[in-house]
């Protein structure tokens, strides 16, 4: 019926709504879906990464990161330890370093690690003062990121902070803008470039931020 | 009916004596069917200037016009029996015809429907004969007069400014202007694109540049222009082509080397070449654009006023001396010099110096670059000599830099132009080139590789030396396909990743000279390879899990190549 009303009126309008069709059929057809099929993984894979939320999406990660998708998010909650902090951080980090381990392990016999970026980070950290709960409050003022893969200097520790996790030591103060341009670096965009948003707000991938030379390799 | 035009025509051209011989009247038909009496005037590009019976004179678009018409006009215009302008201009005044050719009413109706009347002229301080002024731009200046346009002669040389400047004015910028304000937002120019001034033609928009010159094939704006008109990307999109003498002007313009106009720059370069004096150049220009903010501190209102960023650029001391965060003028050196640094960013980038007004032009830029390169010097006695000893002992520095092996191959080579980067595209592979002014690009088969088989690599034949990264993983092709691999002679990275390759695809690989990274994960290769692999002396990475290779195979692999890292 397409077919025989494009005959009839064959303009631009009409045949892009017919390629929409076309494209989203493709796309529930689509042979690249089973790249989120992670049934098809071994059953050791399923245990190298562990079985927790986290662990399988890191496998779903890699998977993807196979099947070339150019950026992929694996989030993890429970961090908002206000209650009970070094119980809930033991688990959270079992969990993490399992799943966190098996991916760069795997990334790496594949070939893949080199030119994937992998970064483990957070929006704030934790008081340096224990609260009357046994919990931790919030703590912008420093806290841990890290650093993996594609473009990063192994093994290198870059504003490390004071005793008791109060400040950066050294006055190596490193702010958000400051780590995107050091992701955007290693990815190779550009710093400088201008985008702009629909309603003409200008803006560039890293704000002023510059890259921190000193873990790049 | 017939009848009666017979003798109206008959009666014109025995009446009427011309220097131009004038046309006489005949039945002009609109594609759309309808039909007016007119003769023709004169044309102009695509613009015919036909004189109504009405004595009225209507600019009809040639397109607009039935086949035996166009044929018509074509004949009388190559023939040179009509001159070429506008008519009011042309000062043929169009003298009446006959009084007795009042055309019917229903002609008269289909004359105001098919045909554009023309603008009545406006009245000399008239609120709509005033054009919009862009933001940042002297009203008084774009209320002049336009300049008088004329299409180059043949044999002259293409002048930006003169030919090539008045043609993109009529046709692109009212889209691809500097920022306006309209109701309080800033309109940008479509595809961030300005095409105002020689500069920003030059310089393109963020996907690259549109003239590359003395290339028509690598520019883009010609490109557009002589799209097919159904095409999407076919420029302009609205108003019709531009004619085939606009476009050949910026045919020429480009082919000569797409310089900017000879009237601006001449002087300037004369004068430059002769060295670049502090006095001279470089103050008068501070003075202008710098020191209202980084001048002496004053006293305002009873405080001081210090210069900005505590920078003082009011004497050769102070230029060279810079402020607490250190020099801004590194002697031999503009790119690292901050001063130079400043004046070059982006217009649009909050860092930009001077922050307010214009930002500084091309030249004015130049001058700064060459003085810097020649010394920074106060007065300008022996600069060249200096100059010369600068760039002597700055070269075996630049050499110390490391160069990646890609870099490297991409120096020599020209970046593939947009058009073999689309017949690349139709293997099915992602193509993209490495980074922005790069020449290595990087193919990828990352949608449906199952249906990728070994012919989709034919696509890619045309550009295989500018191929480095080569992603072959997951696809459906054989060992065949790497004897054209074989081919791409700059190749650097190949990825076989679950693919059905075997030993004997491997052995078509044997020496390839620049191959350092190898993904062999998942594929059927085992031992056999090894002695094809050996031949690969610049690998540096070679990945072999999950293959047929034996503990032996990589022991006998890691003695041959010790330095390459090899994971299985």
């Amino acid at each position: 019926m397409n077919a025989s009303y494009l005959n009839q009126y064959d303009q631009k309008q009409v045949r892009a709504y017919s390629d929409l069709y076309k494209d989203a059929i493709k796309l529930m057809r689509s042979e690249d879906l089973k790249a989120f099929d992670i049934t098809q993984e071994p059953e050791q894979m399923h245990e190298l990464y562990g079985k927790s939320n986290f662990g399988q999406g890191c496998l779903l990660a890699r998977r993807l990161i196979e099947n070339q998708v150019r950026y992929v998010e694996v989030s993890r909650g429970g961090w908002d330890t206000h209650d009970n902090n070094f119980e809930a951080v033991a688990t959270n980090c079992l969990d993490i370093d399992k799943a966190l381990s098996a991916l760069l392990l795997d990334l790496e016999m594949r070939g893949l690690l080199k030119e994937t970026m992998v970064v483990l980070t957070s929006e704030f950290g934790r008081t340096p003062k224990i609260n009357p709960r046994d919990g931790r409050d919030h703590w912008p003022y420093g806290f841990s990121t890290f650093l993996a893969g594609g473009g990063i200097k192994g093994g290198t520790v870059y504003g490390k902070m004071d005793k008791v996790g109060r400040n950066p030591e050294e006055g190596k103060f490193v702010d958000p803008a400051s780590l995107n341009a050091t992701i955007a670096h290693a990815l190779g965009l550009p710093l400088n470039d201008v985008q702009y948003s629909p309603s003409g707000r200008p803006f560039t991938v890293a704000h002023d931020g510059s890259p921190l030379f000193e873990v790049l390799a | 009916m017939a009848g009666r035009w017979f003798v109206i025509f008959s009666f014109i051209i025995g009446f009427i004596p011309s220097t131009w011989g004038e046309e006489p009247f005949r039945t002009f038909t609109a594609s759309s069917g309808q039909a007016f009496a007119g003769r023709v005037l004169s044309y102009e590009g695509q613009t015919f200037y036909i004189q109504g019976k009405d004595k009225k004179l209507y600019p009809v678009p040639f397109k607009q016009l039935s086949q035996d018409d166009q044929k018509y006009l074509i004949q009388i215009a190559k023939e040179g029996k009509i001159p070429k302008g506008d008519p009011r201009n042309l000062d043929i005044s169009a003298k009446p015809a006959s009084a007795d050719s009042a055309p019917s009413p229903s002609e008269k109706k289909a004359e105001q429907a098919t045909i554009t009347k023309t603008k009545s002229k406006l009245r000399k301080g008239s609120f709509f004969a005033y054009k919009p002024v862009n933001l940042g731009q002297d009203p008084s200046l774009s209320m002049e007069a336009k300049k008088v346009v004329s299409l180059p002669g043949p044999d002259e040389p293409v002048d930006f400014t003169n030919h090539v400047l008045p043609i993109l004015e009529e046709k692109c910028q009212s889209c691809h202007n500097a920022p306006y304000d309209k109701n309080g937002r800033t309109i940008h120019p479509k595809a961030g694109l300005r095409l105002d001034t020689y500069e920003w033609v030059m310089k393109g928009n963020l996907d690259d540049t549109v003239v590359e010159a003395g290339s028509l094939e690598n520019s883009y704006l010609y490109e557009v222009i002589t799209l097919d008109e159904e095409d999407d990307m076919f420029m302009p999109p609205k108003g019709g082509a531009l004619s085939a003498e606009q476009i050949d002007a910026i045919k020429r313009w480009i082919e000569e080397g797409a310089k900017p106009s000879s009237g601006a720059s001449g002087v300037t370069t004369n004068d430059m070449s002769k060295g670049i004096s502090f006095h001279d150049h470089i103050f008068p220009l501070m003075e202008e654009r710098c020191l209202d903010c980084h001048g002496e501190p004053y006293v305002k209102n009873g405080r001081t006023i210090h210069p900005k960023a505590g920078l003082r650029l009011d004497t050769y001391e102070w230029i060279i001396k810079g402020n607490l965060d250190g020099t801004i003028v590194e002697k031999g050196n503009a790119e690292e010099s901050t001063l130079y640094a400043v004046i070059t960013l982006d217009s649009d980038d909050p860092e930009i110096m001077p922050p307010k007004g214009e930002p500084l032009t091309e030249e004015e830029i130049g001058m700064f670059k060459q003085w810097i390169t020649e010394g920074a010097k106060e007065n300008p006695s022996d600069m060249f000599v200096q100059a010369k000893e600068d760039v002597a002992s700055a070269k075996p520095a630049d050499h110390e830099k490391v160069i990646s092996l890609v870099d490297q191959l991409s120096k020599r080579l020209k970046p593939p132009s947009k058009p073999q980067m689309e017949a690349a595209q139709k293997s099915g592979a992602l193509v993209t080139l490495l980074s922005t002014r790069h020449s290595m690009v990087r193919a990828e088969f990352s949608s449906g590789p199952n249906s990728i088989k070994n012919d989709a690599i034919g696509a890619l034949s045309g550009i295989k030396n500018n191929v480095s990264h080569l992603d072959l993983s997951r696809t459906s092709v054989t060992d065949g396909v790497l004897s054209e691999v074989k081919k791409f002679n700059n190749l650097t990275w190949l990825n076989l990743k679950n693919t059905s390759i075997t030993d004997r695809g491997i052995e078509k690989l044997a020496s390839m000279p620049y191959l350092t990274y190898l993904n062999l994960v998942s594929s059927k290769v085992s031992d056999q390879c090894i002695k094809s692999i050996e031949t690969l002396t610049k690998l540096e990475e070679l990945y072999l899990w999950n293959s047929d290779v034996s503990e032996q195979g990589i022991a006998r692999l890691r003695k041959a190549l010790p330095e390459t890292k090899i994971l299985h």
